[in-house]
């Protein structure tokens, strides 16, 4: 019951931090300051606020579901939304091309280190659940035989 | 249900999960005390490699430079700032006469954005191969062979397309070397000899692009941004600088040992407060850690003393309270010490622009010495503040203690 909340709690914050951070606390660069042409980087915050908001309502649904498998399937998908999340800035969309702009000294780094948060976080609770899962099964299918 | 021998260390953990946020409360404290000393002193590290990086970076013992550009030199040095100021190339020359000076070398400086987008603007270095005394040394670390003609080296911090060139004005270069972190201005330049600025110049007229190249004015041929000078042996900076200025009007000049001065008194205040930090929050994490241990003791009297009513020694209570305060010591120790490689190392970049200092991360060498002795010292530091209480607790008479309060 305590992972439940534990994973549930995490997966918000941290889908709001890979949503909201790009906008707020760790901005992208967004708009050229001298050509006025919309980095790469404005498409990074884009996609992020969608996934970012997706790996908080599936962590909402962790916490509200008593299903242990249900669960175990929000756990792969926040999982795969945790790839998508580290793989938007570092290759399907990129960052800005020079060292010292925001997004690539801030931004990047911050999103690396919560998406593969996150993805650990899911990954240990995906083999906890599957672990425990199977315990119970295998305990529930004994008692039936000797019954 | 299977029984298991009630050792020292199992008896710990069993306490130590009985109570889980005192527990965590114990962790967190070493946790902090993990992080301030990793993370205190990467910091400290960092910045002392990047003084050493910028005093052999700064190569030359004196620049000269046009009239009232000794401040943007300096921001090309320390921090890449891209400037361009020009005065004649005859100074080279007049300078190399002059009493005291050993070598002369000019450089070509000009500022750029690059051609594709999401860019900042980029300080090309041109430089003359045959006198160069300051680049060259750092090239040869990393390109052995003479750079050619529309070959560019580029800064360790410079971002290169995937096929190892760079675009600059609709031509693009071929990037022959990238050079080594040296956490100066050097990481966010461009250097290439003077046939291909001429190259990059032309370049830039050909697509008009005169916003941010300033040099249709300037003839490329006779024009040069700063003469580096190095001091013959036996001649000290200010004789020089007296010598040239005697000579020449017109003209500023930058002293290396000025530059590197500076920033090392820059330095010095901000090490000694990174210091005082991490050795106050040291102290009070050891100071809360004896605190709680001993609260801890008092608290566990009776359950210490009925231990030691069925027979346990001294040494077996002392032990289980040393073996709870080194637990709590390892798992805080690691958690600090993880959560302060994760911000000191994917933020480095980010914590030399907003320091505006050199900034230089150690080795892996160094930075392993520092990791050993920042878990020592947090693996060391809940046993050393528990000590005191697990004496204590085990030299407590059995009887007094379980009768206490009847």
């Amino acid at each position: 019951m305590k992972n439940k909340f534990i994973f549930g709690f995490l997966s918000i914050a941290i889908g709001l931090l890979i949503a909201l951070g790009p906008l707020t606390i760790f901005p992208v660069c967004g708009v050229h300051e001298h050509s006025e042409e919309v980095m790469k980087c404005f498409w990074t915050a884009r996609a992020e606020l969608g996934v970012g908001f997706s790996i908080s309502i599936l962590g909402l649904l962790s916490i509200i579901s008593g299903n242990p498998k249900f669960r175990l399937g929000l756990a792969v998908a926040i999982l795969l939304n945790g790839i998508l999340a580290f793989l938007f800035p570092a290759v399907l969309i990129g960052v800005c091309g020079s060292a010292r702009m925001n997004c690539r000294a801030l931004t990047l780094p911050a999103l690396s280190i919560l998406s593969s948060l996150i993805v650990i976080a899911s990954i240990i609770q995906a083999a906890y659940l599957r672990y425990t899962n199977k315990e119970g099964t295998e305990e529930h299918g004994k008692q039936t035989a000797n019954d | 249900m299977e029984s298991k021998p009630l050792t020292t260390r199992r008896l710990s953990v069993y306490n130590l999960r009985s109570n889980p946020f005192r527990t965590a409360s114990l962790v967190f404290v070493v946790l902090l005390l993990a992080f301030a000393t990793f993370g205190g002193s990467l910091l400290s590290q960092s910045l002392k490699n990047g003084l050493g990086s910028l005093k052999e970076r700064l190569g030359a013992d004196l620049a000269v430079v046009p009239l009232d550009h000794e401040a943007d030199y300096e921001g090309i040095i320390l921090s890449g700032q891209p400037e361009k100021f020009y005065f004649d190339q005859s100074i080279e020359q007049q300078i190399e006469q002059v009493e005291g000076v050993s070598k002369v070398s000019s450089q070509f400086f000009i500022s750029t954005l690059a051609a594709a987008c999401c860019s900042v603007p980029v300080q090309v270095i041109g430089f003359d191969p045959d006198t160069d005394f300051v680049i060259q040394p750092w090239i040869a670390k990393v390109y052995h062979e003479e750079i050619g003609d529309g070959q560019i080296i580029a800064g360790s911090d410079i971002v290169l397309n995937d096929t190892g060139t760079l675009k600059f004005f609709d031509d693009t270069y071929k990037v022959a070397a990238q050079l080594e972190r040296t956490s100066t201005g050097m990481d966010y330049s461009v250097y290439a000899n003077m046939n291909t600025i001429k190259m990059l110049v032309a370049g830039a007229r050909e697509a008009g692009m005169n916003l941010s190249v300033d040099v249709y004015g300037t003839d490329v041929d006779r024009s040069v941004s700063t003469v580096l000078v190095k001091i013959e042996k036996g001649y000290d900076a200010d004789t020089v600088t007296t010598n040239i200025r005697r000579q020449i009007s017109g003209i500023s000049i930058v002293k290396s040992q000025n530059v590197f001065a500076s920033t090392a008194n820059n330095m010095d205040v901000l090490l000694a407060f990174i210091n005082t930090i991490t050795l106050v929050l040291w102290l009070l994490a050891i100071l809360v850690l004896a605190v709680m241990f001993s609260a801890m003791t008092n608290g566990r009297k009776k359950e210490l003393a009925l231990l030691r009513s069925v027979g346990a020694a001294r040494g077996k209570i002392c032990g289980i309270v040393l073996t709870e305060s080194l637990l709590i010591s390892i798992l805080g120790g690691t958690l600090g010490t993880v959560a302060a490689s994760l911000i000191i190392f994917p933020f480095s970049t980010y914590t030399r622009e907003k320091l505006g200092l050199p900034y230089l991360l150690p080795n892996v060498a160094v930075t392993l010495r520092l990791l050993g002795m920042s878990l020592l010292l947090s693996f060391a530091s809940g046993p050393f503040a528990a000590t005191y209480s697990a004496v204590k607790g085990s030299k407590a008479e059995a009887y007094i203690s379980i009768r206490e309060g009847e």
